[in-house]
């Protein structure tokens, strides 16, 4: 009687899902599937971020009340003019003040010509003297906003006294400031 | 054998996918992000600069009265009229006589337009420091450019004549 075999000689492990040999393959395509996936709707989300901001911007400069900044760059642009108007302004009445005090009460003033331009101060006047003449140069230039003099054209008048022509170069910031 | 191969089949199209899909993927994500930080930048310096905006134009409303002083000081035309009735009044009030007034346009590309003029004026010295000093409070700027002063007998009385020459600016507006 032969024997009953209840168990086969050669036993066959019962492999589930894909075959182990697929296994990397399978598990290297789904990572790079599922990155490309993740990156293509998280970039469909940023898309519509970008548009947003810009509608947002579109809206920004819609509302913006031109006239209000107009007027505020005006005022701006006046402001930063007259500054530098008011820092090149000068003041006539201090270099008249100046040359006021530094004149001998003997010297006499018959013409005088001032220019901001040439920084200059011509005065035509009449002196008792030669003397009188020289104190009245070594007075102005003891004034430091004085920065050159030249006397000339001196004659002796009739009536004894003496005409010149005194000429002085200025500091325009010391002088008419 | 067929396993294997079918495994570096996908493998292969693994990388494909990495290379000709996630990796763009990756740069265009960059560069929205890299977009998206620069357009809130400038709408945030943007809203910034509105705000800033509408606090200065608030202050100017404040200060309606020095912004006013401001126009009268360099205003926005020539102001021909209200010039020559300044400078009148000014030769006036420091007791001197005008002679003569004229005035033009200098010509010059600078944002700044000036205005010449020249003005004859006879008085005493103490009147010409007077006029000196309220031409220099005026509120519009007036710039002396040369002064010339002589002095001269007429009918044996000693008149001193002055010739001026004088700058005005105006800014006009930018269109």
């Amino acid at each position: 009687m032969p024997e009953l075999q209840l168990l086969p000689e050669k036993t066959t492990r019962v492999q589930l899902g894909a075959p182990r040999k697929l296994g990397s393959g399978v598990l290297s395509l789904v990572i790079a599937l599922v990155l490309w996936a993740g990156l293509f709707f998280y970039n469909r989300n940023l898309a519509s971020r970008v548009q947003e901001l810009d509608a947002q911007f579109i809206a920004f400069n819609q509302a913006r009340d031109l006239d209000q900044e107009g007027r505020v760059n005006e005022v701006r642009s006046n402001l930063q003019q007259s500054s530098a108007l008011l820092d090149e302004h000068i003041l006539w009445s201090k270099g008249f003040q100046k040359i006021q005090s530094l004149t001998l009460p003997s010297v006499q003033f018959q013409s005088l010509i001032a220019s901001v331009p040439e920084l200059k101060f011509e005065v035509k006047a009449a002196a008792p003297n030669m003397t009188a003449i020289a104190k009245q140069g070594a007075n102005f230039l003891t004034d430091a906003s004085v920065a050159d003099l030249s006397i000339s054209q001196i004659k002796v008048l009739t009536s004894g006294q003496t005409e010149f022509v005194i000429k002085l170069t200025f500091d325009r910031d010391k002088f008419l400031k | 054998m067929n396993d294997r191969f079918i495994s570096s089949i996908m493998i292969a199209a693994s990388i494909l996918v990495f290379f000709f899909l996630a990796l763009p993927s990756f740069d265009k994500t960059r560069m929205l992000s890299a977009s998206i930080s620069e357009r809130e930048e400038i709408l945030l310096e943007a809203e910034a600069i509105k705000a800033r905006v509408a606090e200065l134009d608030r202050e100017i409303d404040s200060k309606k009265a020095e912004v006013d002083k401001l126009n009268i000081l360099l205003p926005k035309e020539k102001m021909i009229p209200e010039l020559l009735s300044g400078i009148e009044s000014l030769v006036a009030a420091s007791g001197m006589s005008l002679t003569e007034m004229n005035l033009s346009e200098l010509s010059g590309q600078e944002k700044i337009k000036k205005l010449s003029g020249n003005l004859k004026l006879n008085g005493s010295f103490v009147s010409f420091m007077q006029f000196l000093d309220l031409l220099e409070k005026n509120l519009r700027l007036i710039d002396l450019i040369t002064v010339d002063v002589a002095a001269q007998l007429t009918e044996g009385a000693r008149v001193i004549n002055y010739d001026l020459r004088f700058e005005v600016n105006y800014l006009p507006v930018e269109q």
